[in-house]
């Protein structure tokens, strides 16, 4: 089924939808059954489940993610509800106090903060606007990479923003924003110096990836430029996993020995399996743990998504 | 980009990681702009812990900046020495690439950087 997110203004009441990931490449409103399906079940608008959770952390975030004026949509990934679902489980109870109890003990180095495919910069924004609250510290440096230019143009402007507006804060505890490079997962990195790493990945099963490099700058146009970098936002080829199996197998070399990762998965990614594999393949003995720390649950037919947090658990 | 980030930062290609060659990566024809960052120093003594020092003299030595002393200053010093605080802050935070590339010791590969943004991203024949 397709992806669809609901939206209502608060102030008009006005309703309406958007296509946030078509199930197979090219699917839509005129030919995905989702849309005739009785079974078919609304999604709650997500404005409007911010407001109702009414804790302070939801307004700030509210705030802080609203100012995405500048990205633009029509080549850069457009927040959705997995997005959302990575800012609601960054900043609950028991990850904010696992996150402070690994990372802000007073001595201890700034932790750095890496997100693969920032996308708008919604996430890394809001874990470097709100680093104190979130990670126990403000002593942190933030980092994105993104295979999409636009997109790395998009999340030092919305982190900027995000910045700005915290800082007016009574209680300012923004960290310090590096940058966005423009490559391919982890690879510029150097080994094991990341503390955080986030990713919500391209995760629909299809057919094949789109290639990272745009086909022959030159001659293609701007509307199939645009076509293939949203593509790159949300295929996953084989199972929806083939970008996140990659990611997975640079983890180990990735992270530092305190060093977690919060990754995104759908239903049709088998989940399960996935962390079994993981606890497997680094070795539970030494200490890797993979769990389920969100989840966004529908009724039967809806695409579930979740979070697994990755890390080791070293004593 | 800024000067900071360099220290965390290979060249791309799987076969240099393994070589010392391949790290700090290397300025080259760099156009450099000053941003106005307010001074943090708690910040600035969390960070310097975890920098490769001796890489970070190397680019501030190649970018022409004053040469940095042989070992980091520790906390206590910092605090002390306001000019070093000034200039750490000044290299690190507020000094960014513009345009040009980073250069790879190991392989030569050059990555451009163009309007601050570094691109990683490898031709096919070298992914
Ligand atoms: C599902 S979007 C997530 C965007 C944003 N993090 C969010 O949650 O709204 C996936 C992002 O990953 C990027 N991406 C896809 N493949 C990549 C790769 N191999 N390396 C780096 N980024 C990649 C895409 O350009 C896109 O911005
Ligand atoms: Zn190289």
């Amino acid at each position: 089924m397709c992806k669809i997110i609901h939206f209502k203004d608060l102030e008009c009441k006005h309703r309406w939808a958007r296509v946030v990931r078509p199930c197979t490449h090219g699917t839509g409103f005129s030919d995905c059954p989702s849309f005739t399906d009785p079974n078919y079940v609304r999604g709650t608008p997500r404005a409007y489940i911010a407001r109702q959770a009414g804790s302070n952390l939801f307004d700030e975030m509210e705030l802080s993610t609203r100012d995405t004026s500048h990205v633009p949509y029509t080549r850069v990934y457009e927040p959705s509800e997995d997005s959302f679902l990575l800012l609601d489980t960054l900043s609950s109870p028991s990850e904010t106090s696992f996150l402070t109890s690994r990372l802000a003990s007073p001595a201890s180095p700034s932790p750095l903060v890496v997100e693969i495919g920032p996308g708008s910069g919604v996430v890394l924004a809001f874990v470097t606007a709100h680093a104190k609250s979130l990670l126990g510290t403000s002593s942190i440096l933030s980092l994105g990479i993104d295979a999409n230019r636009f997109a790395c143009a998009a999340t030092t402007l919305t982190t900027a923003k995000a910045i700005s507006s915290s800082s007016s804060s009574s209680e300012p505890g923004f960290g310090f924003y590096l940058d966005t490079l423009q490559g391919d997962l982890t690879t510029p990195l150097r080994l094991n110096q990341v503390d955080v790493l986030i990713f919500n990945p391209p995760y629909v099963p299809t057919p094949s990836l789109p290639s990272l490099l745009l086909p022959g700058e030159k001659n293609i146009s701007r509307f199939e430029q645009d076509s293939h970098l949203l593509e790159l936002s949300y295929a996953g080829g084989k199972d929806g996993m083939e970008t996140t199996d990659r990611l997975l197998s640079q983890l180990p070399g990735i992270l530092s020995p305190r060093g977690c990762a919060y990754l995104l998965l759908c239903a049709q990614n088998f989940p399960d399996k996935v962390k079994a594999e993981i606890v497997e393949r680094f070795g539970g003995d030494d200490g890797w743990r993979a769990e389920t720390v969100g989840t966004s649950g529908r009724q039967a037919g809806w695409e579930k998504l979740q979070i697994v947090r990755i890390w080791r658990d070293y004593v | 980009m800024k000067v900071l980030t360099l220290n965390f930062l290979t060249c791309a290609v799987k076969s240099c990681k393994s070589s010392s060659d391949s790290f700090p990566l290397h300025p080259k024809d760099a156009e450099l702009a000053k941003d106005d960052v307010e001074i943090n120093p708690q910040l600035l003594a969390n960070v310097l812990p975890r920098l490769d020092w001796n890489a970070l003299r190397t680019t501030s030595t190649e970018l022409g900046f004053p040469s940095l002393p042989d070992q980091p200053p520790s906390p206590e010093d910092l605090t002390a020495d306001e000019k070093m605080l000034q200039e750490l802050h000044s290299l690190l935070m507020e000094t960014q690439i513009m345009e040009g590339k980073l250069v790879c010791g190991h392989c030569g590969h050059e990555y451009a950087i163009r309007e601050g943004i570094a691109n990683f991203l490898l031709p096919s024949h070298l992914v």
